[in-house]
């Protein structure tokens, strides 16, 4: 017994409509009717939607988003799988260490993992200067390196996925099959895989989607090889004169459509993953000791220092270095950049004040993690629930910001609330903290909703028609049947969206009011201008307070639920 | 506008979306100071700039958006003047991206970054308010006065080298350095630039080129030079790092970056070609539908005055590597006193922008 979710539904896609639809719509009419924003119709057809197939940058970087997404789906899932699988089935010591590290790196912006490479990796790096390791320079900075270092950045994703479904032991699926004379290989083959396949594939997609959109970290890597993606090609086409939004549009519809793909297998592989297999002999998954846990521990701690041990550690020691160049001695240690970002110093655009850009960074991540967690339960309710009518276009735009780059968004914000009728109702949020709220909501979305659909899933819809046979309403359901049972999942949720919206670039560069500074923009300013000791006391700085802020988060939530 | 009054603007709006945006309230504090949004520096006041003791009435702000000088600036204008005024500070292309996006509605009152193409393209869409005569134009140098559009769609301030050649001294002897751009171009060892797609000063280094060799010739230079070994980095910085590390043996890079390398101890070199270095030519335009006309024209004046000019360029930061373009001023003596500049008509820039950058865009990805 289903409600048809109209209110629900309608609430949520009115919400994702503000937040993502309207301003990728906005962004994207403007291919074939620039200017309408502007007040002008002048419609110019859709020739330049084959333009990508003309211009050799274009075309390269379609090719190149591709074979970056593609093998980092491949190899970022096979390494989230794998680890995946060790972690559930059996206990070793490095195993909760594995689990905070895949939520950092998750957190982290890629934008920072790759300035951590480029210190280390690049020709002038850590490795070159402190191990003589110049085959590194060579191993990194081709494609087969960016997938890697892409693969290390996203496995998380594949991570999560994978080790949700396998929360549940089903062993006896198994031990019917080695009753029947299966071999272990064989009933791996015939009976945990294709169980586990739904995940797996619902984590490829999700990296799939999250590497094809990333700006951050190729374009980092582009300072020292240069691989255009489709990404990149945007930012070019909006940061030419005359400014190109009309082709900035055209790549991002190709994006879009990317993603539409990735979705349609994502939603192929979930349909099949409705095998019933949970029964009521299914118990929650106890990791078992093994004699090999030793060597277990040593493989995942290996894959962790190359994962976030390089870039956090590159960014640590550089952060204590006089000069990157010096070496590492005594003479050239210092914590002066330390003390540099509490010295206010107006008028230098180099090194922005840090702790301002903190209190409106936490500020602003604060807001939009507490709506999205909203907005995310919602949604998780409507999806799970309801007969909603749209729930696929609900789908799709609960994920579209994993795959759209933030500058697009940001121009479809500013097409969007930059309205002169906004100004006389009293709604020109242009030029206001409030914007950058809702740009945080749309970047904070798919980590708030997955997060959730997850435990979601998991409650039996008869317990809610149970209530409603009972005559309890649509409200009183949701505060005393689903909220109970899914507060761990909401926690994690807000938590997440606040990390998450914390060291949001893109949108922050392009929708920043006057004079307002956020902590990516200090970090990035910085980085632009060669002051890698102030970008990496900053990062290393501000990263540590957001991890003590989420622990302290995670710690009293959990005081308050128990 | 102060951070409270931006957060008051949004709040209305934002509760319609939220109530938990209620709690952003809390931000505003009352009493708070609402004057420059550009930084509270008022205790180094600067030299040669009276102080107005009368308040000129103003609606709202003027707002500035700008690349170099923009935070420094807005403060001293503010105290010399009295006009409040707020001040951006954006990379070059994501200036005239917000400043096109804006099209419908412009925040802006005034823009002052490098490259008078981009700023002619403005003007030849009319974005641009034109036809002032600043009084400040008397003040002007020759040269200033010759890179000065006859529709005044703007104003010239300075002008510093989009590039000149550095070379790494422990890859290149000083006697095999190239002295000349042909050279430059034609040296053996890998060289490099910044990306005319992305970094603000690289398109006035490739069109200076495109313009002094013509089209075809400057294309089969650059061909040429793709095959033989080229590399290009999306900005002047990594260029610069790229240099040093010895990626790159020689570089066509930005002035400040490349004495600030040469000044740091690196090992580097500077040779100003004597041809030229390609220019990039600072300049302060007023947006057409500016409600804050006079007040923007009296930014355009400050920015005009000598001493401002010389204010400029004596700070120690290296956004001081610049010729100044008002008679009677002082550039930084580390600098070529006799380098001369390659500049192409703003006309000629703006026109062949989007050609140039679309060719070195796709070429080198080829």
């Amino acid at each position: 017994m289903r409600s048809n979710g109209f209110w629900a539904g309608g609430a949520v896609l009115l919400l994702l409509f503000l937040c993502m639809l309207y301003p990728l719509l906005a962004v994207i009419t403007n291919i074939f009717l620039p200017g309408l924003f502007f007040g002008e119709v002048n419609y110019t057809g859709f020739g330049l939607l084959l333009e990508l197939f003309d211009r050799p940058l274009w075309r390269q970087s379609l090719t190149n988003s591709l074979t970056l997404g593609l093998g980092t789906a491949f190899l970022g899932t096979l390494l989230g799988s794998l680890l995946a699988i060790l972690r559930s089935q059996w206990s070793f010591r490095a195993s909760r260490l594995l689990d905070v590290s895949a939520w950092v790196l998750l957190i982290v912006p890629s934008f920072m993992i790759a300035q951590g490479w480029v210190l280390f990796a690049g020709s002038g790096g850590l490795a070159n200067q402190w191990l003589g390791w110049t085959w590194l320079t060579e191993l990194i900075f081709q494609p087969f390196g960016l997938i890697l270092v892409m693969s290390l950045c996203k496995f998380p994703l594949a991570y999560l996925a994978v080790t949700a479904a396998l929360e549940w032991n089903v062993s006896q699926y198994g031990d019917a099959a080695k009753l029947n004379g299966g071999g272990p290989l064989t009933v791996w083959r015939t009976v945990h895989l294709p169980l586990s396949l739904p995940a797996i594939t619902a984590g490829w997609t999700l990296v799939f989607m999250d590497t094809i959109g990333d700006f951050g970290l190729p374009a980092a890597l582009a300072t020292v090889y240069r691989f255009p993606t489709l990404p990149y090609s945007i930012y070019t086409a909006i940061y030419q004169s005359p400014v190109r939004f009309d082709m900035a549009g055209v790549l991002a519809l190709y994006l879009v459509a990317i993603l539409a793909v990735a979705m349609a297998i994502l939603f192929f592989a979930l349909r099949k993953s409705r095998v019933d297999f949970l029964t009521s002999r299914a118990v929650v998954q106890a990791p078992k000791p093994s004699r090999y846990s030793g060597l277990m521990s040593a493989v995942v701690l290996l894959v962790l220092v190359v994962a976030v041990g390089i870039p956090v550690g590159t960014s640590i020691s550089t952060s204590l270095l006089k000069q990157l160049g010096g070496g590492l001695t005594w003479a050239n240690l210092t914590l002066d950049h330390y003390i540099s970002l509490f010295r206010v110093d107006p008028g230098e655009h180099r090194t922005l004040p840090l702790l301002t850009g903190m209190r409106n960074s936490f500020l602003i991540a604060g807001m939009a993690a507490i709506i999205s967690m909203a907005l995310g339960f919602l949604t998780s309710y409507v999806v799970t629930f309801t007969r909603f009518r749209f729930k696929s276009l609900i789908h799709l735009s609960t994920v579209l910001s994993l795959a759209v780059p933030g500058v697009v968004l940001g121009i479809g914000y500013i097409f969007v609330w930059n309205q002169r009728w906004l100004e006389q109702v009293g709604l020109h949020l242009y030029g206001t903290p409030t914007l950058l709220v809702m740009a945080a909501i749309a970047g904070a979305i798919p980590y708030a909703v997955r997060l959730q659909i997850g435990a979601f899933a998991k409650i039996p819809a008869s317990m809610l028609n149970a209530a409603a046979m009972q005559g309890a309403g649509t409200v009183r359901r949701m505060k005393d049947i689903l909220l109970p049972l899914v507060r761990g999942g909401l926690l994690t949720a807000t938590l997440a969206s606040f990390g998450t919206s914390v060291y949001d670039l893109a949108i922050a560069s392009i929708l920043k009011p006057p004079n307002y500074t956020l902590v990516p923009l200090v970090i990035d300013k910085a980085f632009e201008f060669s002051q890698y000791g102030y970008a990496t006391a900053a990062t290393v700085f501000s990263g540590t307070i957001v991890i003590l802020l989420l622990l302290l988060g995670s710690w009293l939530g959990k005081r308050w639920l128990s | 506008m102060t951070r409270i009054q931006q957060w008051r603007k949004g709040l209305v709006p934002a509760l319609t979306l939220s109530l938990m945006l209620a709690g952003c309230g809390g931000a505003a504090q009352p009493g708070t100071n609402a004057s420059t949004g550009a930084g509270t520096s008022g205790e180094n006041a600067s030299a040669g700039t009276e102080q107005t003791s009368a308040q000129p009435e103003q609606q709202k702000p003027l707002m500035l958006y700008g690349n170099d000088f923009v935070d420094f600036i807005a403060p001293k204008f503010q105290e010399a003047t009295g006009y409040a005024i707020e001040a951006v500070h954006y990379g070059g292309g994501e200036a005239l991206a917000k400043i096109e996006a804006e099209r419908g509605n412009p925040q802006w009152d005034i823009v002052m970054m490098d490259g008078h193409g981009s700023i002619r393209g403005l003007a030849e869409r009319n974005f641009l308010h034109t036809g002032y005569e600043a009084k400040g134009e008397a003040l002007l140098s020759t040269y200033g006065q010759e890179v000065m559009p006859e529709d005044r769609a703007y104003y010239p301030i300075g002008i510093h080298a989009s590039a000149v050649i550095a070379y790494n001294t422990d890859v290149i002897a000083p006697e095999n350095a190239p002295a000349t751009w042909e050279e430059f171009f034609a040296l053996e060892e890998r060289v490099g630039h910044a990306d005319p797609a992305v970094a603000a000063p690289a398109y006035p280094l490739v069109s200076a080129f495109f313009y002094k060799w013509g089209m075809e010739e400057a294309q089969q230079v650059y061909s040429d030079r793709f095959k033989q070994g080229f590399s290009i980095y999306p900005k002047n910085g990594p260029v610069g790092n790229a240099l040093v590390s010895g990626e790159i043996a020689a570089a066509a890079l930005q002035e400040h970056n490349a004495y600030s390398l040469k000044m740091d101890g690196s090992p580097v070199e500077v040779i100003w070609p004597e041809e030229g270095a390609p220019g990039s030519l600072r300049v302060v335009a007023i947006s057409k539908d500016t409600a804050n006309l006079e007040a923007a024209q009296a930014f355009v004046e400050f920015m005009m005055k000598p001493e401002t000019q010389n204010l400029l360029s004596s700070l120690e930061s290296n956004d001081s590597f610049f010729t100044p373009l008002a008679e009677g001023t002082t550039s930084r003596p580390e600098r070529n006193p006799n380098g001369t500049f390659i500049l192409p008509p703003d006309r000629w820039a703006a026109e062949h922008e989007s050609e140039i950058k679309t060719w070195f865009a796709d070429q080198n990805v080829q």
